[in-house]
């Protein structure tokens, strides 16, 4: 998780935790300021998908 | 069955026969034991299993891939293994990865830049080289030939030339962006030491359940909706050797004989 960085500017990634376990966060989601999105976790996978 | 579903069974139908030719690919990369890396179009994770044991338990593999789908998959079997330590996934885009500069040891990408259709190759390339550090590797992995009809050479030639036969190796695109001139991505994206590597599998009769079910799945994979293109006597030839539930299936032959190839392309990143 702490490598991810905004897929359009390479931006750090601020992140949210809405719900995680023992091992790691299940869901939630990592905001990029600068552009101003919102990559969302879930099922414990980020998705780090470009909006288009 | 949906087109991922029917992909993913595919993937995991033809997986014993596939997975000696991956692991001798991985192998021949020596991925330092603890290392980093990124196994860019991951699909359903079976390769960075192999990777997450090559780099060994102080090692770490990041899968990315654009189906959520097989990425759900993925979880699922790398928490069967008792790996998920070892390996996460992301959901992403290889030409757009979401990771910084310089992150990972290597990245490795298997059936996937070069290979799909929808991924221009020289950007993704680049974005991997983007992503290794100094000195580390950066690996290309795919499909690239195959002799599975043993004694019909022309109707297996005739198959390989319709458009849906060619199409998994991107007919109609520049023969600069073919699988096969990966080494002038290499160069352009300005990896150093590039070289070319050529993964020999091979299945004879008596062919096991599982190996059998794999080759019925290639047949499938390699020679999607191919009878309409045929003529009426290649059409004829067609379904008797290659539909399973013919009498004369090649694959049921006493002497059948099968060998296919992967080709890898790595080099450095300039350091």
């Amino acid at each position: 998780m702490d490598i991810l960085v905004c897929p359009v500017c390479k931006g750090e990634l601020e992140l949210t935790v809405e719900e995680e376990n023992e091992k790691e966060i299940v869901t939630g989601s990592l905001y990029c300021a600068k552009c101003d999105v919102r990559y969302p976790i879930e099922e414990t996978i980020p998705n780090l998908l470009p909006p288009e | 069955m949906n087109d991922t579903n029917s992909y993913m069974q595919s993937m995991l139908v033809s997986s014993p026969l596939t997975e000696p030719s991956v692991r001798s690919a991985i192998k021949a990369l020596q991925l330092t034991p603890g290392s980093q890396g990124l196994d860019a179009g991951c699909g359903i994770g079976f390769q960075a299993l192999l990777l997450a044991e090559a780099v060994g338990p102080v090692g770490h593999v990041t899968g990315l891939d654009i189906s959520s789908e097989f990425l759900r998959y993925a979880e699922e079997v790398v928490n069967e293994a008792g790996l998920s330590g070892h390996i996460s996934f992301q959901e992403g885009d290889v030409s757009r990865l979401p990771f910084g500069d310089d992150t990972f040891d290597w990245a490795w990408s298997s059936s996937c830049v070069g290979y799909s259709a929808s991924l221009e190759p020289f950007s993704a390339l680049k974005e991997l080289a983007r992503v290794v550090k100094p000195g580390g590797s950066v690996a290309v992995f795919a499909w690239s030939s195959e002799k599975l009809l043993p004694g019909y050479p022309v109707l297996e030639a005739h198959l390989n030339a319709t458009a849906s036969g060619i199409a998994p190796f991107l007919a109609g695109r520049s023969p600069e962006a073919h699988f096969l001139r990966a080494l002038g991505w290499f160069r352009d994206a300005g990896l150093e030491e590039s070289a070319a590597r050529t993964f020999v599998g091979d299945a004879y009769a008596p062919l096991t359940n599982d190996i059998r079910n794999a080759l019925v799945a290639l047949f499938e994979m390699r020679w999607p909706g191919v009878e309409s293109e045929l003529t009426q006597e290649d059409r004829a030839e067609y379904q008797r050797l290659c539909w399973p539930e013919s009498p004369e299936f090649i694959l049921d032959h006493p002497d059948y004989y099968a060998f296919f190839t992967y080709s890898m392309f790595h080099g450095n990143v300039t350091g």
